[in-house]
Formats: structure tokens, C-alpha cells, sequence
């Protein structure tokens, strides 16, 4: 078994946009270099039009990559069509053929395999009982409610046994509720078949959940890949810090280096952060953020020595947490999320009240720009 | 030197059946510049003779005359009528519509011929004459379904609650369907009416057995293909009536994209005109 | 209930009139054809003369048969040669779809009967394909082989039929959703597989609709034969419009009627098992 399932080295993809006689180049991916590990839950998150669906229409052979090659499990794909690629789909609509009930429509790919008739319902009903649809079998696509046909999709791709299953979005027609427990059951599925996923989402959260490995993509480009953690807690840049999960940025100008660790100081007060990778003490206009729930807020007599001067602007109770929006001496704005009753220094500020802001500096990082 | 692209396949297919679909019609527009009687070849020469004779002949006119007027007032009265009937079978799921449905689509599949006797045995029975006027009414019975099935697809294409929100407004259900739903299918209403009457226009089969003498311009024509001399001022006559139709049609089917962005179903006339 | 006044009211006036002029009519041919006599005029004795005779004669009934043969085959080949047209459209034709499509459409608009006759000056014994003919020296004098006979009569239908059975195979086709086709690809389908499995099938409803829209109006012509088929290419319509206009044997020419009828019916419930007729249509 190749290390890699799917490799994708220096894609780009340009599709010409033909309005009214006029040939506009769009370039959907750029210059694009991904190696997909086997047997992982792997994601491609970013907003719609960011290329991510074109990456995975890309691996399953419906666009032609305009340069660079597509590799699965060690083999160029470039001249391979898509019946003939070993992966398959679960389309963002299911695409289940109408005119088939939910057995034949399972059981289309080991048919179109010509596999003797008793293999292709043995292994078409193995399926149905693996996404617990069992009894479903003679119903017509039109008679099952969304989140059935979505399982009907993940049984029909998986029945083939592909080396890659790729998702494109799939929970996406589905409410909330039923969207997070289909969540934990493709995890729990893909755990008990072993083969990889490459799922594409714009849900973060859905993303945080269920991926072993993530990569956040912008505009036709990979902007950072990493394990969920990683993302979360060290994100190299703003677009990946602002996409996943809520985060301030704040402009401050550095003081001092020393390792990993900075001072940065705004406005004559100096905080402590974390270096990031390509500052320079001196540096002005550096961009530092820090998740809301990381900072902390206390009366200006307990504060410590370093720390921020603020105005409390807006209070909004959020149930289990106080969110506050905090003015700074030079106007930035600065969200922080308190956990209610958290410790014993715990006290509610008030709109207009005068506080004193400040953070564990490995919490805070500059962002290499 | 540019390179000479092959046709795929399907564009050399489509290519050739589109050459045979002209054809005929290339023929006909030939000779009606044909200076000669007959319709033979080789061709004799050119001549606008045809063309001129045309509004020397009388009967010719009437004809014309009682097409247009039938045409006119059997598409206006389908188009009514369609749009009643298609508000009703797609704003109401009420015991009634499944039959309402039935019966009305019904004359596209009953053979042209079949129509046209049973409404000779009624006017013979109900004593009334043979008339031009009686084929329009006859027309609008052909008429009604494709009426019916153009207003009712860009009826369903909006949202069933508008009557609703104009009665919330202060309108009755009457004045709501006037000012709401009516102008909202108005494009389907033009697109209706034309192709209403151009089914009435061209309609030989059952008006021939309900005129009498009273001809509508088939007929006429009809009449006029066995008196091979005057054959070619009728081709002339069917070249001005191509050519008006066409500039109608391409018209039309202008306004219909013009207006498109306002419109949820594409349909467009070109794609509803079909002939049972 | 406001909503059934509303109902009755709008469907009340088309209902009147599809009454009157459409059941009434059929009504009273079916009444005719009980009638003693030819004109059937002012006769209230009824009989089933007219049907024992129809039963009878086996020349009625051998041209009915033949005309619903020829209505079938000229169906089948106008269906057949559309299809590939309505696939071009649908899925290669790209920009110039609605281009190809006026194309396709705008000769429908020429008069129907010109359109009909203009056959007869490309099959005629001095018609365009014999002056070819005998310029390639393929025949030595002009003679009308192609004209008059039945197979003129299909010809010159399914010439006619080939735009209107485009039409509902093209909106079926237009109706397939394109990744149905991508997802045939991703289990192993290669293209004609894909074709077979998933395009034919799902345009089945569109073939069905183009079938009839050639299928009914064939079978009840009269036109075409009189101007192409000669005594050779007669068809049933021919029939019953004779026993009309000239024979002047009404209730004989209603149970010819019914008889035509009673076949679309049964073809029609052959075919609609399929989907009903408003599926089929679209509506």
C-alpha cells in the first residue's frame, strides 16, 4: 500500500468562461501541491467558490487538470476517465438514478462490473445494512426522506470498495440535527471500512469534528494543512485564523524577540505573545491574534503590570458564557468570551466601565504575513 | 493556412436533417419565382408575376380574411379559457381536477378527423350551417390544451401563496387573480395566443369539414392544388405568410429572452409548438 | 367552502364549453352510429346494422389495421430519427442549443399542406429526385415510381413528424439531471453504458409523448394520401372522410370513427402504463 492514496502535484485548473463571444480565463486552482495520507479522514474546508469542490472533481476524473498531475495510489491519473479511476463519489444532490429503487441503485457499480447476480445483491444488501438501511431496499429514491438518500449515496459509492471515497459536501441538504449525527456516523463508518475519505465542506465545525487532517483553502489555493488541533491552535495565517473558529486581530508594533516568545506593544502598553515565524523586533503593523475566549478581562487595580487598557462597549449574555466587546485606547476593537462564574475573581463589568485586558502569551501569536 | 475542423458526428447529423427539413421549402420559394405554369423542372426564369396576381384574386382575400378572424378570435377564446382552467388545476387540488385534466387534454390525442365529423354530426343536428366561424370554435377545443399546458408550467414556477399575500393586502380573490396572477403569466398568455393561432391558421383537417363554402385559406388552398395553373400564386401567397410568421416568431421569441430574467421557466414558444 | 366556489368558478365556463363542443359531438356520434339508414338525419329507429357490417368486411377492417401498421412505423422511424437530434441538442449542442433549436422548429411553420405538397415536386414523375435521377442516368425516362404509394405517404409524414417528436424527447432529456451521468461514470459506466442505463431510460417518457404526437395524427390522415398516396397509399381517414363527404353514410362513418378511436385508446393504455398522460406532457 502506497503511503499516499491521492497526490496532487502542481494542479492548476483554468476554466474559460464563454459569455456572449467573450473568453474569460477563471482560475479555479493554482499551482496546486497536496498528498492525501491512506486510510484518513481528510478535508478540504474553505468558502464556496475557493476551488475546493473543482479539487475534488480534479481526483475523480470529471475536469482534466489544465497543468500538473493527479496521482492515486502511485498511479498518474491523467489519462484515466472516471469509470476507470478507482474511486467513487457521494454527490452533493446523491444523484440517485430515479428510475431505480434503492437495491439497484446500491448495487449499480458491481452490475456495471458484470459480477454474477446473487454477488451484486449480496454485496449491494452488505451496504445497505452497513449505512442501516436495510429494510429499505425496494423503496424508490422519490419515497425516502433526505438523510436516507444521503445514506443511499455513501452505500451505493462504497459498495465498489474504492480506494478513495470522495464526498462532496454531503451533508449539506440536511438540517442541523440530523446533520451532526450523520457527522459521527460517517467518522464511525469510515473507521470500520479504512478506506480514505476526502470530504469538502464550508463547515468548520463540521470539518473540526470529524477530520483527522484538514486543509483550509482560498481562492484556488491550499492556505494551510494540518490536524484539527494545529488549525485551531496555531494558525499561520489570517485567512485560517478568521475561517476557523472566531479570533481578533489586533495591529501592534514588536518590542522585543527572544525565542518564542514577543512583547508587542500598543499605544506605550506592552503584552506578551507568542514569536510565530517571521518577525523582527522593531517590526510595525504586525498583525497579532488571539482567540476571545483567551482573553481575560479584570479591574484596572488587580490587573498585572502588563496587560491593556480598554472600555467595555457591549455585554451580550450568551448563556453559558458573558461575550463583551472591548474598545482599546487607539479605537481597535477586541471580543472577549468569559465563562460565567468561572473562578473566584469572577464579577460582571459593566457598558462604559474602564477594564484591563491581558492574556497567557503563548495563547496570542503573530501571524506570518 | 487555417485548419479545416471535421463535423462531429452529431453536428453532420444534425446538419443533414436540418438540409432535408428546408428542402421542401427551399423548392416551393423557388417556384413561386419560377416563371412558368407548372411546376417542373428545369426552372424557366424569373418572374414576380405570382406575387402580383396574388391581390387580384378574391377569393384568395376572403379566404385570408375569414383565417385571420377565426384565427384571432379562436386563440383569444382558448387563451381565456386555458388560463381558467390551468389557475384551477394548479392553485387548487379540489374532486374535479383529475377529470377537468383529463377532458381537456383529451383532444390532443383524438385524431383531427375524429373531431371534425363529430362536430359536422352536431351542427347538422343542432341545425346550424356550415360556416368559417364554426371551424374557429372548433379550433379552440384543439386549442385549450396547449393553452392550458403553456400558462399552467409558468404558472407553477411562483410560489402559490401570491394570491394569498394580495388578499392579506385588502384584495378579493377576483381582484388578486386579475392583479396579481394575471400579469404574472402574461408572458404565457402572448405565448398562447400565438401559438394558438397559428395551430387555428394552418388547420385543414377539421375546418375542411366544417366551412362549407365559406373557405378559410387552407381550404382555399387545398382546393386550389388541383388546378395546377394556379398553383404557383398560392406558393407565393405561403412564402409571405413563411416569411411574416418567421419575423413574428423571431420577434417574439426576442421578447420572450428579453423578458427572461423576470421569468423562472424557460418553455419559450419554439419549444411548445407541437401538432397532435 | 369558499375555495370549491372558487374552483367550480374558474373550471365552470372551460368545462361548459369542452362539453358542448367536445363530449356532446363525440356523444352524438356514438348515438349516430345506432342509426337506421345513411344520412342518419331524423331517424329515431336504432340498429346495429353498421356494426355487424363493419364486423363483416374485411377490406374496412384489413385498411384499418394497415393504416394503424403504417401510423406505428412512421411513429417509430420520425421517433428514431429525432432522438439523435433531440441528444444532440440537449447535451453537445453547448451555446448554440436555442440557434439549433429555431433551426429545427422554424419550417413547422410553413403551411402544412404546402409543406406536404412540396413532396410531391421532389417524388412527382417530373419531380426533383427523378430530373436527378435521369441527369445521373440512373433511370432513362421520367416515370412516377416514388409518388402515389405508401411508402410516399411515410415518407412525406415523417418528414413531417421528425420536429414535433423532437420536442418532448428534447425537454425529457433537458430534464436529466447532468450528475446522474457523472455518477454512472463514477461506478464504471463508460459512455454508452451510461447511455443505456440511465439517458434512454430516463428520456422514456419524452419518446412516448414524441411517439404519440406522430402516431395519432397519422393515423387519422386523410390529407397526405390525397396528395401523395394516390389510390395506392389510401388510408383509413380517407375512409371515414368519404363516407362523409361523399358516400353520405354518416352512422357507417361513425362506427369507422369509433372503431379508430377504440385503437388510440388502446395504444394509449398500452403506452401510459408508463406514466399518465400529464406526466408525460409535463404538466
Amino acid at each position: 500500500m502506497t503511503e499516499f492514496a491521492v497526490e496532487l502535484r502542481n494542479v492548476s485548473k483554468i476554466f474559460s468562461s464563454n459569455t456572449r463571444g467573450k473568453v474569460d480565463p477563471v482560475t479555479a486552482i493554482s499551482g496546486m501541491n497536496l498528498a492525501i495520507p491512506t486510510g484518513k479522514f481528510f478535508t478540504l474546508l474553505g468558502s464556496s467558490g475557493c476551488g475546493k469542490t473543482t479539487t475534488l472533481r480534479l481526483i475523480a476524473g470529471f475536469e482534466v487538470p489544465s497543468t500538473g498531475d493527479v496521482l492515486i495510489q502511485g498511479r498518474p491519473m491523467t489519462e484515466i476517465p472516471p469509470n476507470k479511476r478507482p474511486v467513487n463519489t457521494v454527490f452533493q444532490n446523491y444523484a440517485l438514478f430515479p428510475h431505480m429503487n434503492v437495491l439497484r441503485n446500491v448495487a449499480f457499480g458491481p452490475a456495471v462490473r458484470r459480477l454474477p447476480k446473487d454477488e451484486q445483491e449480496r454485496l449491494a444488501r452488505k451496504a445497505l445494512a452497513l449505512v442501516r438501511l436495510s429494510e429499505m431496499g425496494d423503496r424508490m429514491p422519490s419515497q425516502l426522506s433526505g438523510g436516507q438518500q444521503q445514506r443511499v449515496a455513501l452505500a451505493r459509492a462504497l459498495v465498489n470498495k474504492p480506494a478513495v471515497l470522495l464526498l462532496d459536501e454531503p451533508l449539506g441538504a440536511l438540517d442541523l440535527k440530523l446533520r451532526k449525527a450523520m457527522q459521527t456516523e460517517l467518522k464511525h463508518i469510515q473507521e470500520q471500512v479504512g478506506i480514505t475519505f476526502v470530504y469538502v465542506t464550508h463547515d468548520q465545525e463540521e470539518a473540526l469534528t470529524m477530520s483527522d487532517i484538514i486543509a483550509v483553502m482560498d481562492k484556488g489555493v491550499i492556505q494551510q494543512v494540518g490536524d484539527p488541533a494545529t488549525l485551531y491552535k496555531c494558525p499561520t495565517n489570517r485567512f485560517v485564523a478568521d475561517f476557523i473558529g472566531e479570533s481578533n486581530f489586533i495591529t501592534a508594533t514588536i518590542v522585543a524577540i527572544q525565542g518564542p516568545h514577543a512583547a508587542v506593544s500598543l499605544e506605550g502598553e506592552t503584552v506578551y505573545v507568542a514569536a510565530g515565524g517571521s518577525g523582527r523586533a522593531g517590526a510595525r503593523g504586525v498583525v497579532v491574534t488571539i482567540r476571545p475566549e483567551k482573553v481575560k478581562i479584570l479591574e484596572p487595580v488587580k490587573a498585572p503590570a502588563e496587560g491593556l487598557s480598554a472600555v467595555v462597549r457591549d455585554v451580550v449574555f450568551i448563556g453559558t458564557d458573558t461575550r463583551y466587546v472591548l474598545s482599546l485606547r487607539d479605537g481597535q476593537n477586541l471580543v472577549a468570551r468569559v465563562p460565567n462564574g468561572s473562578d473566584a475573581n469572577w464579577r460582571e463589568f459593566a457598558r462604559g466601565e474602564s477594564v484591563k485586558v491581558h492574556w497567557a502569551g503563548e495563547d496570542a501569536r503573530i501571524l506570518d504575513e | 493556412m487555417p485548419k479545416l475542423k471535421l463535423p462531429s458526428p452529431g453536428a453532420l447529423y444534425v446538419g443533414i436533417i436540418c438540409a432535408l427539413l428546408y428542402l421542401p421549402i427551399a423548392l416551393l420559394i423557388v417556384f413561386s419565382f419560377n416563371d412558368a405554369a407548372s411546376l417542373t423542372f428545369p426552372f424557366k426564369g424569373f418572374t414576380l408575376q405570382w406575387y402580383q396576381q396574388l391581390g387580384q384574386s378574391s377569393e384568395l382575400l376572403a379566404s385570408l380574411r375569414n383565417s385571420l378572424v377565426i384565427a384571432f378570435g379562436s386563440s383569444v377564446l382558448a387563451t381565456i379559457l386555458g388560463t381558467m382552467g390551468a389557475i384551477a388545476i394548479v392553485r387548487f387540488n379540489l374532486p374535479g381536477r383529475g377529470i377537468f385534466l383529463a377532458v381537456s387534454t383529451m383532444p390532443l390525442v383524438i385524431p383531427y378527423v375524429i373531431l371534425g365529423v363529430a362536430l359536422l354530426i352536431l351542427l347538422n343536428q343542432a341545425g346550424i350551417p356550415l360556416s368559417a366561424p364554426a371551424a374557429g370554435f372548433a379550433h379552440v377545443i384543439i386549442s385549450i390544451p396547449y393553452a392550458i399546458l403553456i400558462i399552467s408550467s409558468r404558472l407553477v414556477g411562483f410560489p402559490d401563496n401570491l394570491e394569498e399575500a394580495a388578499m392579506d393586502l385588502g384584495a378579493s380573490y377576483w381582484e388578486a387573480l386579475l392583479k396579481v396572477t394575471i400579469p404574472i403569466v402574461s408572458p404565457a398568455l402572448l405565448a398562447s395566443f400565438l401559438l394558438c393561432f397559428t395551430i387555428s391558421f394552418d388547420e385543414y383537417s377539421i375546418a375542411s369539414f366544417l366551412v362549407g363554402t365559406d373557405t378559410t385559406l387552407p381550404v382555399y388552398m387545398f382546393s386550389q392544388l388541383r388546378f395546377p395553373t394556379r398553383l404557383p400564386m398560392i406558393i407565393a401567397m405561403a412564402a409571405i405568410i413563411m416569411t411574416v410568421t418567421m419575423l413574428a416568431m423571431l420577434i417574439s421569441e426576442w421578447l420572450r429572452r428579453a423578458g427572461q430574467h423576470t421569468s423562472p421557466t424557460g418553455g419559450g414558444i419554439a419549444s411548445r409548438k407541437a401538432k397532435a | 367552502m369558499k375555495n370549491s366556489r372558487r374552483f367550480l368558478t374558474l373550471i365552470g365556463l372551460p368545462s361548459i364549453y369542452l362539453f358542448l363542443l367536445f363530449i356532446l359531438p363525440v356523444g352524438l356520434m356514438v348515438i349516430f352510429s345506432f342509426r337506421e339508414g345513411t344520412t342518419g338525419a331524423a331517424r329515431d329507429s336504432f340498429t346495429l346494422d353498421h356494426y355487424i357490417t363493419f364486423i363483416n368486411s374485411r377490406p374496412f377492417q384489413r385498411l384499418l389495421w394497415q393504416s394503424a401498421g403504417i401510423s406505428f412505423l412512421v411513429a417509430v422511424i420520425a421517433n428514431s430519427l429525432a432522438y439523435p437530434l433531440a441528444y444532440y441538442l440537449a447535451f453537445q449542442a453547448g451555446s448554440q442549443k436555442n440557434t439549433l433549436m429555431m433551426l429545427l422548429i422554424i419550417p413547422t411553420w410553413t403551411s402544412y399542406l404546402l409543406r406536404i405538397f412540396a413532396w410531391k415536386l421532389i417524388l412527382g414523375s417530373t419531380g426533383l429526385l427523378n430530373s436527378v435521377l435521369l441527369l445521373l442516368g440512373v433511370i432513362e425516362t421520367l416515370s412516377p415510381i416514388l409518388i402515389y404509394s405508401r411508402a410516399a405517404v411515410m415518407v412525406t409524414l415523417i418528414y413531417v413528424w421528425i420536429p414535433f417528436a423532437m420536442l418532448p424527447i428534447f425537454s425529457s432529456l433537458e430534464r436529466i439531471d447532468r450528475y446522474l451521468l457523472e455518477a454512472a461514470a463514477d461506478l464504471g459506466c463508460t459512455r454508452l453504458e451510461a447511455f443505456l442505463r440511465i439517458t434512454l431510460p430516463l428520456s422514456l417518457p419524452g419518446v412516448v409523448a414524441g411517439f404519440f404526437f406522430a402516431f395519432i395524427p397519422t393515423l387519422g390522415e386523410f390529407v397526405t394520401p390525397l396528395l401523395v398516396g394516390g389510390a395506392q397509399g389510401s388510408m383509413y381517414g380517407n375512409l371515414i372522410q368519404d363516407q362523409f363527404m361523399r358516400a353520405l353514410n354518416w352512422p357507417m362513418g361513425s362506427v369507422m370513427s369509433l372503431s379508430m378511436l377504440l385503437i388510440v385508446l388502446v395504444f394509449m393504455f398500452l403506452l401510459t402504463r408508463l406514466g399518465p398522460l400529464s406526466d408525460l406532457l409535463g404538466l
